[in-house]
């Protein structure tokens, strides 16, 4: 074949010429370093990709194992969700029907639906419905919480956040739960700053001041865990004196900030985080001045109790969780039994605590009281001037056992007049002073007593404590005006 | 250019060494890199197991299961089993556990068990290699269930859930997933899926030498010393 005998003739021509080339004589050598530098070059390079999981797709597997992770937890989440439905069904009809308790009253325990006198308080199915949601979100809160890798409690929206706490130390199946326990707190943090911040309760009524809310966090609770929440009602208030933040940061001598604040660095108080609502407007004509917050409009039915709790969560450091709801309320926040203190403690299930600090008192009060309490709910009024019929509400809450009373630290704050109930979750107290001048120093004083009595660390004394120190800081002025402190 | 018979020699001899190193060095560098290339591949080995052990845990979680009229998936039942084992008095459960210690581990039966039994097994059988260093375990408040491949552990007999504890240094991440339990007083139940050990060690263990069974053997030694339940039930004769 022509073609093949040109091609090898051709090739040894080119053969003979290369060995006879100096550049062919190199080649061979060069091929060789060539090779022995690549390669070498690969094999370095090739050796620091061995660790597969510091390199080589080290992102892609943390993405894979990210997204197992959230399989996982969703994995728990369905199976704690069918548990929590199955148990707030239980719960449900174990209450009769109702997370709060019964109009006509209960029998051993079980809500009643009629009474002796022959009223009806059947459940409609409104009622049972919103009861139903309520103990679904807490036994869901109580489960999940368990969950090691996840934090499924900072997106739970929620209000009965205190009672999912406290289901999680529950039985289950119907026996009863206990009740939210401050000594849940976390420990008490060593550096860190007090944390405050505004935020808006939204409402169409215009009853509530844009970044009227607010909420404060204690150093000492600015580590990262569950501390008691407790929110601070103002009373009434004049649209025409309207401010946010009455009593509370308002930097007026009534100011419970700073007492509390005071209280939990002396170690006679756990830390604790405080928030306030503002409502400076409302339907009700309180000193001659209409379109005031006062009355059925002062924390009335547009003010919805577990919606701000769920506000003031949203707005804590990221970490700090809240353990247990009580509500404190000042004035005109608990003259009626539908509003104020009376609604919180309808609306929050499992209400860790009540304060009533001055506000009217008379039998109705304390019947309305008793009917929204649990049997563990804690309860500790302080009267001054708006106390005349406080006997009436202290027998209408079996508060008759009388007491040695406890010591103040605020100025112009002494009792003289103080009673218990038989299990001592509460209390009563009496001011000697009990003019209007000391309408604002009972709250302070209530205040005091109120965190004394039910957040004291375990090593404190609280009652009959009174060898403590007086603090300049705690004194109020005693002649504060009604101007100041509006009832 | 004309180069002498010296020459001619020279270089000849030096093409002949060139070639003789040209393979030499070929050879030499397929030897490193397949070393290299497998000891990546036994890493990327070992991540993929890990997912596919965890992937095998949500399946068997996620499969629906019918017991009795009821339909539910397995978490479910692994929950609700866990909760009927523990409503055992525990007098009664001491008294169980001499007389059987197999069914103080796993139950006695009902058809809870059966099915839950049953459903496990069979889905193990499916699905890990037996030829693998796998376990596949539920580590719940009132009972135990642990299968294991055969390869790696020899005849000890141990409770995963004690052993994996003596391994700090293994992420429980890579192993466990939780299912919540009925009663919110107890802790997770835990699903161990691991469908290689042995590659889970090679990634996470800075011990290359980790003996499994001299492992367990002393996780028993430790229960037995500790004067605790023996609830593996025969660790204290061994």
């Amino acid at each position: 074949m022509p073609v093949a005998g040109d091609f090898l003739r051709f090739s040894k021509m080119k053969r003979n010429r290369m060995m006879r080339s100096r550049k062919a004589f190199i080649f061979n050598i060069t091929i060789v370093v060539l090779t022995l530098i690549i390669l070498t070059y690969g094999y370095i390079r090739l050796s620091a990709k061995m660790e597969v999981k510091r390199e080589i797709g080290e992102n892609s597997l943390e993405l894979i194992n990210r997204i197992q992770e959230g399989e996982k937890a969703l994995i728990f989440l369905d199976t704690a969700a069918k548990m929590a439905v199955y148990q707030a069904v239980y719960d449900l009809q174990a209450a009769g029907g109702i997370t709060q308790t019964s109009a006509c009253g209960t029998y051993y325990g079980f809500n009643r639906w009629n009474s002796e006198s022959g009223a009806s308080c059947f459940v409609d199915s409104s009622t049972a419905k919103d009861s139903l949601r309520d103990l679904f979100v807490s036994n869901l809160v109580a489960r999940v919480a368990a969950y090691p890798t996840a934090d499924f409690i900072g997106n739970v929206p929620t209000a009965a956040f205190a009672r999912g706490v406290a289901m999680a130390a529950a039985a289950p199946m119907g026996v009863a739960a206990a009740p939210a326990s401050p000594e849940s707190a976390g420990p008490a943090c060593t550096s860190g700053e007090d944390f405050m911040r505004d935020f808006t309760y939204e409402s169409e009524s215009g009853f509530f001041p844009p970044d009227g809310g607010r909420v404060w966090v204690p150093a000492e609770a600015s580590c990262a865990g569950s501390y008691p929440l407790v929110v601070y009602l103002h009373g009434c208030m004049r649209q025409d004196h309207a401010t946010v933040h009455r009593n509370f940061g308002d930097s007026l001598d009534t100011d419970i900030i700073p007492l509390t604040k005071r209280l939990i660095q002396l170690r006679q108080s756990q830390p604790v985080i405080m928030a306030a609502p503002s409502q400076t407007r409302g339907s009700a004509t309180f000193r001659g001045v209409a379109d005031s917050a006062c009355g059925g409009s002062l924390w009335g039915n547009e003010f919805d109790p577990a919606r701000f709790v769920e506000l003031v969560r949203s707005n804590l450091p990221t970490g700090v969780s809240i353990s247990s709801v009580s509500f404190v309320g000042h004035s005109g926040a608990g003259c009626a039994s539908s509003i104020g203190i009376h609604k919180a403690a309808r609306d929050i299930s499992g209400v860790f605590g009540v304060g009533q600090f001055d506000t009217c008192a008379n039998t109705d009060l304390g019947n309305s009281l008793n009917d929204k309490f649990g049997a563990d709910t804690k309860f500790l009024a302080v009267y001054s001037s708006m106390g005349e019929t406080r006997q009436e509400q202290r027998d209408a809450m079996g508060l008759t056992t009388a007491m040695t009373c406890p010591s103040t630290q605020v100025s112009g704050g002494n009792m003289d007049d103080c009673f218990s109930d038989a299990s001592s979750n509460k209390f009563a107290f009496t001011m000697q002073d009990r003019t209007a001048g000391a309408h604002g120093t009972a709250l302070l004083v209530g205040t005091e007593q109120f965190l004394k009595q039910f957040f004291s660390p375990e090593e404190t004394t609280t009652l009959g404590d009174s060898d403590a120190n007086p603090d300049p800081s705690l004194e109020v002025a005693e002649d504060v005006g009604s101007d100041e402190i509006e009832s | 250019m004309r180069f002498g018979k010296r020459a001619f020699i020279t270089d000849v001899l030096v093409d002949f060494w060139a070639y003789v190193m040209f393979v030499l060095i070929i050879i030499v560098f397929a030897i490193l890199y397949t070393y290299a290339i497998k000891a990546k591949m036994q890493a990327l080995e070992g991540a993929k197991d890990i997912t596919y052990g965890n992937y095998l845990a949500q399946v068997y979680l996620r499969k629906p299961v019918t017991v009795g009229n009821t339909e539910m998936t397995v978490a479910e039942l692994i929950a609700m089993y866990d909760y009927n084992q523990s409503m055992e008095p525990t007098e009664s459960r001491f008294e169980q556990f001499f007389a059987s210690p197999t069914a103080f581990i796993v139950g006695t039966r009902n058809p809870m068990r059966d099915a839950l039994m049953d459903l496990t097994d069979n889905f193990v059988e499916k699905y890990f290699d037996e030829n693998k260093c796998f376990v596949f375990s539920i580590h719940g408040s009132a009972f135990d269930y642990t299968r294991r491949g055969g390869g790696c552990f020899g005849a000890q007999t141990f409770s995963m859930h004690y052993l994996l504890a003596q391994l700090p240094r293994l992420p429980n991440t890579t192993y466990v997933t939780y299912v919540a339990p009925i009663d919110p007083r107890e802790d997770p139940i835990l699903i161990y899926s691991i469908y290689n050990f042995e590659g889970l060690l090679a990634i996470y263990s800075d011990d290359p030498y980790f003996d499994m069974d001299e492992a367990s053997k002393a996780v028993n030694l430790a229960m037995c010393r500790m004067n605790s339940i023996p609830l593996i039930y025969d660790a204290c004769s061994r």
